[in-house]
């Protein structure tokens, strides 16, 4: 059951207008899915557990609805204790990439493919950016996402353009900007 | 060269990363605890900092004057490995002079800290602050087994480990982490470190928590300090997307608990000079943000801003010295922004520049220097002395392949800031380095004597039977500043038996009569604790 829910397209409909607030599955399941990682090599039955209870813990336990009406969907979804929450699990969900070496290929892989193998942290940032949330930021926030992006690495080798997608530091560079884009509130929106 | 270093990460594998990783998957009792929600309360990450939701108000009391409770840290860091003998200069040596051909600085082109050593005129804005006794140099500053990797060196200074071990730990994260052991489970409203322009800083990471508030950008920070918000939402329209990210901004905006502190102290404080514009020295503003909350009473006690660009491993001259000049005149202006008015702040805020390595000696062949071993340290205060300490590199018989050893151990100025700066027990500074001695420099920095017991947030006065009442013990307790509390009664293992109180106080003085029989429990020993203000205080008691 599991396999066929997550071959299934429930949690990538097309929400053209990312107006509506994610549930907890849709927050942490498709940073899995998106990068490209897949059940059951790198996306474990342990991970499905870790991301269960995190859904869980925000009041959506799979396959029991509180009602027969099923989940309240939209703004419940959110409040301080809820929203602080989805953030901190976000960041645990990411934490699992570290634990498998595709999955961090598969991040690399993604940028790669996104930005043609762009050597422009600008455009990289910006392309994952718009792949994990649909949506583009404001320039203060797209500021600080290349500024996790570039994650420390001195500044000159982006100007010389040494940097590249193929440095070992890459995949951590992803999960940095990964982890600040979680807690963007446009994050929560699909 | 370079492009090697980048491969190299010892101790940043993924194999340790997993391992590290795993051990944050492991489900504790505190995060159940957290993810419960306590007073409809979850925890919020900004910067990866854990902080509690309740409902924002305005900042609280002065500074508490106790120990070295009043006296500030800002740490300066170089980024990118800075060029120490270009920054003070063995004046007149025909060696510095043959090793660097074309990026040496000349005779001409310094200001005098001695007959022996010079620095640029380009930061001859810190003249008067090494006459006036505001400035002193460490020489060659390192550590045993120097890593040349940027990243891995870094987290060697901001972890304060050996050059071999890896710590997920930074040296202040652990000193916080002492200073506000219930961090977590009763938050201060005040942030107790701040840091602008560098993420998942390891230096204020501890086991609970990142004890830092990241602010990423100046832009980001004025955002919260105007406005009292994370983020805003006046410019939002009515499509169903702008309504909806409206809306959680909003619910962002409530969980962020620092921001009433940092408007406060923002409004309160004030910058009294003029600083560089921000296009020509980004350091500089940061500087000023530090300035106008120390001046405003945050609260906060320890800063870090940052400068990049100092891997100069190409036409490092003009490059070098423009950055080192920005970094004169931003210090320079921010202890006569701190000073203005005879205030004093200036002789309660001590600096320290720190680069995660120096550059080689010999000059490459594009006019630049590659990373190298010792790189000296700079820390400025108002009446800190001028001085040196340490050795400066020998340079007579220089070996291409390595770097003359290094003189002082980095771990030493930590130790000496904690303990003699920040006026801690040794015993604690031992703890926070590790579990090891590192000798403190004397004379580096006016000492202050460790504080007895450090109130300036709460108070656990004690316990005496009521006077009246049968079987009754009154607990009393101070709080200094408002915030999230907890009285609990624990065994002796430690283990929380009773949760007497766990509300939102206001300043004062209360008394809780705790009658043992409504609680369901024995008579034994027991403990009690408070914790407030991200503190915990601890008794026994028997009953």
């Amino acid at each position: 059951m599991m396999k066929q829910l997550f071959k299934s397209e429930h949690f990538f409909e097309e929400q053209l207008l990312n107006a509506r607030i994610k549930s907890p599955m849709e927050t942490f399941v498709p940073i899995l899915k998106m990068s490209g990682c897949v059940y059951p090599t790198q996306i474990t039955d342990n991970w499905l557990d870790e991301v269960l209870y995190y859904a869980y813990i925000l009041h959506e336990e799979l396959f029991e609805p509180p009602n027969v009406s099923g989940w309240k969907e939209h703004r419940p979804w959110i409040n301080e204790s809820t929203l602080s929450l989805r953030w901190e699990y976000s960041a645990k969900t990411i934490d699992l990439f570290f634990q498998n070496d595709t999955a961090l290929a598969n991040l690399v892989q993604l940028a790669l493919d996104l930005t043609n193998q762009s050597n422009d942290p600008v455009v990289v940032t910006t392309a994952l950016v718009e792949f994990f949330t649909g949506q583009t930021l404001d320039p203060v926030h797209l500021q600080a996402a290349v500024g996790y992006f570039k994650a420390g690495i001195p500044e000159n080798y982006f100007l010389d353009g040494s940097w590249n997608l193929l440095w070992d530091e890459v995949p951590e560079q992803i999960i940095n900007l990964l982890k600040y884009l979680i807690k963007l509130p446009e994050f929560q929106l699909n | 060269m370079c492009q090697s270093e980048h491969k190299i990460r010892p101790g940043a594998t993924l194999n340790d990363r997993a391992e590290h990783e795993k051990d944050h998957r492991l489900w504790s009792r505190r995060d159940f605890l957290t993810a419960t929600g306590l007073f409809g309360a979850g925890s919020f990450l900004l910067g990866n900092l854990p902080v509690r939701t309740f409902q924002p108000t305005p900042l609280m009391a002065a500074l508490s004057a106790a120990g070295g409770s009043d006296r500030f840290l800002v740490l300066i860091r170089l980024d990118g490995g800075n060029d120490g003998l270009n920054t003070v200069v063995k004046r007149g040596s025909s060696d510095y002079y043959n090793m660097r051909p074309s990026i040496s600085i000349k005779e001409n082109n310094m200001w005098a800290l001695s007959t022996e050593y010079g620095m640029p005129l380009a930061t001859n804005a810190l003249q008067p602050m090494w006459t006036d006794g505001m400035m002193k140099v460490i020489f060659n500053v390192g550590y045993p087994e120097p890593n040349l990797s940027h990243f891995r060196s870094y987290d060697i200074l901001a972890s304060a480990s050996d050059a071999n071990t890896v710590w997920d730990t930074g040296w202040l994260g652990r000193f916080l982490d002492t200073e506000y052991a219930a961090f977590l489970e009763t938050p201060p409203v005040v942030p107790p470190a701040l840091q602008i322009g560098l993420q998942n800083n390891l230096v204020f990471k501890s086991d609970q928590a990142n004890m830092s508030l990241a602010i990423s950008s100046p832009q980001e920070f004025y955002q919260i300090a105007q406005s009292g918000q994370l983020y805003e939402t006046a410019s939002l329209g009515n499509t169903p997307r702008e309504l909806e990210l409206a809306f959680v901004r909003n619910t962002a905006n409530a969980a962020f608990r620092y921001s009433g502190a940092i408007q406060q102290a923002y409004s309160n404080g004030k910058n009294d000079v003029t600083y560089p514009a921000t296009q020509d020295n980004p350091l500089a503003e940061q500087l000023a943000i530090v300035a106008r909350l120390i001046k405003g009473n945050l609260g906060t006690k320890i800063f870090m801003v940052e400068i990049s660009g100092f891997d100069t491993h190409a036409t490092q001259y003009d490059l070098h010295l423009e950055l080192l000049n920005q970094v004169a005149v931003a210090v320079k202006t921010f202890y006569d922004d701190l000073a203005f008015g005879n205030s004093g702040l200036g002789e309660k805020v001590l600096s320290m520049t720190f680069s995660e390595f120096g550059r080689a000696i010999f000059e490459n062949g594009s006019a630049g220097t590659d990373h190298g071993w010792g790189t000296h340290m700079l820390l400025f205060g108002g009446g800190i002395g001028n001085g040196f300490t340490g050795q400066y590199q020998d340079l007579s018989d220089p070996n291409p392949y390595t770097d003359p050893p290094f003189s002082v151990d980095f771990r030493s100025v930590y130790a000496t800031i904690l303990q003699d700066w920040l006026g801690n027990s040794p015993e604690l500074v031992k703890f926070v380095m590790g579990q090891q001695d590192f000798p403190i420099i004397n004379g580096l920095v006016p000492p202050v004597a460790p504080s007895v017991g450090d109130n300036d947030r709460c108070a656990l006065l004690g316990h005496n039977p009521h006077a009246t009442l049968p079987a009754t013990i009154e607990i009393k307790y101070s709080i200094m500043k408002e915030g999230p509390l907890r009285l609990q009664i624990l065994d002796k293992a430690g283990n929380v038996l009773r949760t007497l109180l766990d509300e939102y106080k206001i300043p004062g003085s209360y008394i809780f009569n705790f009658k043992a029989t409504d609680w369901f429990l024995q008579p034994g020993t027991y403990q009690y604790r408070l914790q407030s203000g991200g503190q915990a205080f601890q008794r026994e008691i028997r009953f």
